[in-house]
């Protein structure tokens, strides 16, 4: 995976969310969205680099070439767009990735460029005054799909969990969790029986499926949900998932958490291993 | 290890060419051989020996005592390192300068940083002519760097400038900015008259309303400018705290100009 951070801001948290939803929008999984994203931190105005509220969003895919095609289309139709905000760069080394490169161009020549010291901002004239872009941001070597799975008694109890542990993941910097409010019930394996697929159901894990198949699961859990991580370095992605883990266990047997285990696709996918015991020593 | 530095020893009235103490050229010199080097080329050219007292060891940081206007070209074309002046520099200090930062105390002479590359230029006092314009022969002004001058600077501070950022808290005299093809100068005094004229691209902010020669420049109402925040930014980096939009807000009006040159430059001013 490959991976880039941009910087929004805007004149108000609720137009920041308004452009960073946008813009992370169906961006869960690089199987179909080509691109997961997500919002990494909230920044105060001191933080940012033209000192309004914004957030730092994180852009994971598995090329440079689609990373920056997505980032391009992303912020051309999402940031661009949402009124008063601004995108810079969030990460300074690595291989550079065109943000305002390609966007100005949206100014029709009317565009100006600014730079200072080694960065170089461009003003592109919109109707509610100037949208800035940063010219380029950079890209680097990421990691993408760290999970864990919690297994419940119930569906309540395993939401409950994994919503604790979103929380507990989101105070973590350079990591994003990508799906819906950061959780994934529908967990896969790689392959299926259709050849056009790539990734299927993981029936080992659905209750539904227990009886029919060699499951995973023990006799008393109904419910699976799991939180896939992914960060900008394995140690970030290690943190996150220890954090999670200890937020979602917190309850225990009593508020119906059973297990905690992972999807590690037989060890074949990827070349970063976390073992839980390991993270949680 | 102590700053180079080379103390005056006598009165100078003549113009004098500094440009070879810089902290580059003098690397690895020993003292004596700094004494004997020679200011200027011509035949009677003085040593260092003749006008200085040298001390310290350390030739990336330079220090002239004493200095006087007569001083010329201290710094001028340096790529690193830093080099303070306790009083006056002559004309051309820091020109072309690619790296690196000057301190001076006092004044600067006329083309100070002139078509400087990169660096930073601190004057105290005040700055003569052409402070950050073309050096003579140049086709532009300076390239990149920043200059800050607590005084006030003379005529065509920053003419032709191509980037880089220029700050004046005292006013500037005539000509400023005039053919400006890109940049940031920021003037906190009185700029006087044919303020970024046949200026292209380029912004200038003002604390007071410019007096614009007739069709030059177009005024906006625009309230809100994101670009003062990244300039404010770019001067933090630089420890140089302006606070302009805590103390004075955004600015009230943006002109547009100069129209006979395409228009794409700005000036904007914080007063009414």
């Amino acid at each position: 995976m490959t991976a880039a951070r941009v910087i929004v801001t805007a004149c108000s948290q609720i137009w920041v969310n308004h452009a960073v939803q946008s813009a992370t929008g169906f961006a869960t999984s690089v199987i179909g969205c080509k691109v997961e994203a997500g919002v990494e931190l909230q920044l105060q105005k001191s933080n940012t680099p033209d000192g309004r509220t914004g957030a730092s969003v994180l852009f994971f895919a598995v090329s440079g070439s689609e990373l920056e095609k997505q980032l391009q289309n992303r912020i051309g139709q999402c940031i661009l767009t949402s009124p008063t905000s601004a995108a810079f760069s969030g990460i300074d080394k690595g291989n550079p990735v065109a943000m305002g490169k390609a966007i100005r161009y949206f100014g029709d020549g009317y565009q100006i460029s600014k730079k200072f010291a080694d960065r170089r901002y461009w003003r592109i004239p919109v109707m509610d005054g100037e949208f800035i872009c940063e010219d380029i941001t950079h890209r680097i070597d990421a990691v993408g799909g760290g999970n864990f799975l919690i297994i419940a008694r119930d569906v309540q109890s395993a939401l409950t969990a994994a919503e604790n542990a979103v929380s507990a993941i989101a105070a973590v910097p350079n990591v994003i969790t990508p799906f819906p409010g950061g959780v994934v019930r529908s967990g896969s394996k790689v392959g299926s029986k259709y050849p056009a697929l790539i990734a299927s159901t993981n029936e080992a894990f659905c209750p539904s499926l227990r009886g029919l198949v060699q499951s995973e699961l023990p006799d008393d859990a109904d419910a699976v949900l799991e939180i896939v991580i992914d960060g900008l370095d394995d140690e970030s992605v290690g943190i996150a998932m220890r954090e999670g883990i200890r937020a979602a266990c917190a309850g225990g047997k009593e508020k119906g958490i059973l297990e905690i285990t992972a999807s590690n696709f037989g060890g074949k996918l990827g070349k970063y291993h976390f073992h839980l015991h390991e993270l949680l020593s | 290890m102590k700053p180079l530095t080379f103390t005056r020893k006598l009165p100078v009235t003549k113009p004098v060419d500094l440009s070879i103490l810089r902290p580059d050229s003098l690397a690895g010199k020993k003292i004596k051989e700094i004494q004997r080097l020679r200011l200027g080329n011509d035949r009677q050219s003085l040593a260092v020996g003749d006008i200085f007292k040298v001390s310290g060891d350390d030739s990336r940081h330079i220090e002239f005592e004493d200095s006087v206007s007569a001083f010329e070209r201290i710094g001028y074309g340096m790529t690193g390192g830093s080099i303070v002046v306790y009083g006056d520099a002559g004309a051309f200090a820091g020109a072309l300068m690619r790296g690196g930062e000057i301190y001076i105390s006092g004044s600067a002479g006329d083309f100070s940083a002139s078509s400087m590359c990169g660096g930073l230029v601190r004057i105290d006092g005040s700055a003569g002519n052409y402070l950050g314009a073309g050096a003579p022969g140049s086709k532009f002004g300076m390239k990149d760097g920043c200059i800050v001058v607590n005084g006030n600077a003379g005529i065509r501070l920053g003419e032709r400038m191509r980037r880089g950022l220029i700050v004046v808290m005292g006013s500037v005299e005539t000509g400023a900015c005039a053919g400006m093809v890109a940049g940031t100068v920021i003037v906190l005094g009185k700029p006087y008259g044919q303020l970024g004229v046949n200026m292209r691209r380029g912004s200038i902010l003002c604390t007071e309303n410019p007096l614009f020669p007739p069709g030059t420049f177009f005024r906006q109402n625009l309230k809100s400018h994101g670009i003062v925040p990244l300039i404010e930014h770019r001067l933090q980096a630089l420890d140089i705290h302006l606070l302009l939009t805590e103390k004075l807000g955004q600015p009230k009006s943006r002109f547009v100009g100069d129209l006979n040159f395409g228009g794409m430059g700005e000036v904007l001013v914080y007063d009414q």
